[in-house]
């Protein structure tokens, strides 16, 4: 299988299933594997890094969930769900199990490397700083919802999988989060006027 | 709010791990294909070895000829009542004692006379009601008897019944 290396900005799903990348990976074929690794790597580092705050901790969760899927790529079943869906599984247990071993959940964002944010003075990114910190204060399955929901644009269904409640719940949380979200953003803005 | 919220929300949807961890993960990759050769090729010279010396350590056995189920005797001379040697391999489970055996002569069965002389014929020991004893003239007596009785039987190729002798 001959494969094509893509920045990430110009893959698209399409191009050749995660099942048929998987198998090939499975063969040694190296490419195929760097390109599941950087079709799915983002939202795998996204998911940890706002769910931790912590940009060291979404780092070690990407290493962690791709070294997972290398020794036990055939517990991977493509007719069960996406590949996406499964690392983000991965991911999930690995981020609850560092937010169990940090105890007192402290919302402090941690600067991440952005060069967005080098110009915090300005409101707009003011006002991303905000939502960061106001996500990361919320409930841990309010904030996976929004992750999940609104950041990575999953549908209802596959968020209740991965976060292993039925489709309601997550409409429910995910209503109850932006709710507390917005009341804190306002909070924060009428503090800052 | 919502505008906010969209323009906030969609600054996060961008973000992905530093190229040093692809780096390690992709050295992992490469390490674990290696050690994947490395046993793949242990496994190929293992069995190459195993089968070298498979081969040079096997025979051919000697396969028997599968024992005859029933043994071609020489037809018997009804008259003479010769006792025929069947040749039926010996089953240990069904062994029969020849030297505690009281046998009659072989007699004719009715209707065997008219039967063309066979070229082959064969025996078979079977349980007959005891009623075949007065088929060929015994008497029956009124003592309690068993009401079966074990017998020697001459077949000929046809499959017809030639002869029978009684045994106890």
């Amino acid at each position: 299988m001959e494969l094509f290396l893509y920045p990430p900005e110009y893959q698209t799903v399409g191009e050749t299933n995660d099942a048929d990348l998987m198998l090939a990976a499975q063969a040694g074929d190296e490419a195929a594997f760097t390109m599941l690794y950087r079709r799915h790597q983002g939202s795998v580092y996204r998911y940890a890094l706002h769910m931790s705050g912590k940009a060291d901790v979404a780092e070690e969760v990407v290493q962690d969930v791709f070294l997972i899927l290398l020794r036990d790529s055939r517990q991977y079943d493509a007719g069960r769900g996406p590949l996406a869906a499964y690392l983000l599984g991965i991911a999930r247990k690995r981020v609850l199990r560092w937010l169990e071993k940090a105890r007192v959940f402290e919302p402090e964002l941690e600067h991440v490397a952005d060069p967005r944010d080098l110009s915090l003075e300005s409101a707009r990114n003011q006002m991303i700083a905000q939502l960061r910190r106001a996500i990361l204060a919320l409930p841990s399955n309010y904030r996976e919802a929004v992750i999940l929901c609104d950041i990575e644009e999953m549908d209802y269904a596959q968020a209740a999988e991965i976060q292993g409640c039925a489709v309601g719940t997550i409409r429910s949380r995910l209503h109850r989060a932006r709710a507390l979200l917005g009341a804190r953003m306002r909070a924060r803005e009428g503090c800052t006027a | 709010m919502n505008d906010e919220y969209r323009f906030a929300i969609g600054a996060l949807k961008t973000g992905s791990a530093p190229d040093r961890v692809e780096q390690k993960v992709l050295v992992a990759f490469r390490r674990r294909n290696k050690s994947r050769g490395t046993w793949r090729g242990l496994g190929l010279a293992a069995a190459a070895v195993i089968a070298v010396i498979g081969a040079s350590q096997w025979k051919p056995a000697e396969i028997a000829p599968p024992a005859p189920l029933l043994a071609h005797i020489a037809a018997p001379t009804l008259s003479a009542a010769v006792k025929p040697k069947p040749t039926v391999a010996p089953v240990r489970h069904r062994t029969i004692k020849r030297a505690e055996e009281i046998a009659t002569s072989y007699y004719p069965l009715p209707g065997a006379d008219s039967l063309p002389s066979p070229d082959a014929e064969a025996v078979v020991r079977m349980v007959v009601p005891r009623s075949a004893l007065q088929l060929v003239g015994f008497p029956l007596t009124e003592e309690p008897r068993p009401e079966f009785v074990r017998a020697d039987v001459v077949f000929g190729q046809d499959g017809v019944a030639r002869a029978i002798r009684f045994v106890q």
